[in-house]
């Protein structure tokens, strides 16, 4: 999985491509899971690139926002295809992770 | 480290009297097959998403019961949803709990009483023989639910079953479990093997709703 991370203003920026699944989001978690140890506040994951979510992928987000949490930090979800914005809304994801509709509403909302 | 039906067991359990608290094995099995499921998840042995369940990696777990349902579903021909092995995989809910009991016996977390009624009718019940582990679990759930906190995905799963099957009266008391239900909503729907499981659920209760109509005596 490619996943590109870039830095604007005080948010760490990161936009895997393809598909979030079983086979992908163990190097995605790792990627961002590396960050806050290393002490990163402000995350956004902008999903514009993001063509399928499965549960597998889900639960990688789900430990990623339980860390930053804990870490005293901030998390937001950006650029959601409806596919995958179907499932972030039946399981109940949109009610963990604050969820914006572009990189710039994302950036402003952890502003 | 405990399957997730020999926790889901751990919680069904009373632990005196060693009988499951009031649970149907018609529905029981439900749970244990979900638990299976979740188990193969958590190992990311499996992949769901709102239609179907993939095989994600298919080289066994070294526990028995999760290898056997991970080689039926890789053996599959036709690609089926989650809704379709909760179904099939309950088939076999007698066997997964026996095997979680035995397990739990080896732990020496349960152990074995056979008991005879009206003389005639074996009985075999588990009372608690260490506590350790179920206290550990309600003190983690009871914790997570009076919490804003995000749950970890193990934790997820122990909800969404305990939601599903009713138990939460039991683990926290019918006032507070009533207090919790929106909590309780909330990290349920976190888990999709486990809204399949409820939906199994639903639709069974619905057949015997409409059979009871039909036939009421």
């Amino acid at each position: 999985m490619n996943i590109e991370q870039t830095k604007i203003g005080e948010t760490r920026v990161f936009t895997p491509e393809g598909n979030l699944d079983a086979q992908t989001e163990k190097a995605f978690r790792d990627s961002v899971l590396e960050n806050i140890d290393s002490g990163e506040k402000s995350i956004l994951l902008d999903f514009s690139k993001i063509s399928y979510a499965s549960s597998a992928g889900l639960r990688a987000i789900l430990i990623i926002a339980k860390k930053q949490k804990e870490s005293g930090g901030k998390l937001a979800v950006c650029g959601l295809h409806d596919s995958v914005a179907e499932i972030f809304s039946v399981s109940g994801f949109d009610t963990i992770v604050d969820i914006y509709s572009d990189l710039s509403a994302g950036l402003e909302g952890l502003g | 480290m405990l399957t997730f039906a020999e926790e889901i067991l751990l919680l069904f359990l009373d632990d005196e009297t060693g009988k499951f608290e009031n649970m149907y094995y018609e529905e029981f099995k439900y749970a244990l097959a979900g638990a299976v499921l979740m188990d193969l998840a958590l190992r990311s042995k499996i992949d769901t998403d709102l239609e179907k369940l993939t095989i994600a990696d298919p080289t066994p777990t070294g526990e028995e019961i999760l290898d056997k349902f991970l080689r039926n579903i890789s053996e599959s021909e036709v690609r089926k949803n989650t809704f379709y092995w909760v179904s099939e995989i309950a088939k076999s809910g007698a066997e997964i709990r026996d095997k979680a009991l035995d397990s739990l016996v080896k732990r020496g977390i349960l152990r074995v009483e056979e008991k005879k009624i009206l003389w005639v009718i074996d009985v075999r019940r588990y009372p608690t023989v260490d506590d350790t582990q179920e206290k550990e679990v309600r003190r983690r759930l009871t914790e997570l639910l009076n919490s804003d906190d995000i749950p970890n995905p193990h934790d997820v799963v122990l909800v969404s079953l305990a939601d599903t099957f009713e138990l939460f009266p039991h683990i926290v008391g019918k006032y507070e479990a009533k207090k919790l239900a929106p909590r309780i909503e909330q990290i349920s729907k976190l888990d999709l093997i486990g809204q399949s499981v409820s939906q199994v659920l639903k639709r069974l209760r619905e057949i015997k709703a409409d059979a009871y109509v039909l036939h009421p005596y």
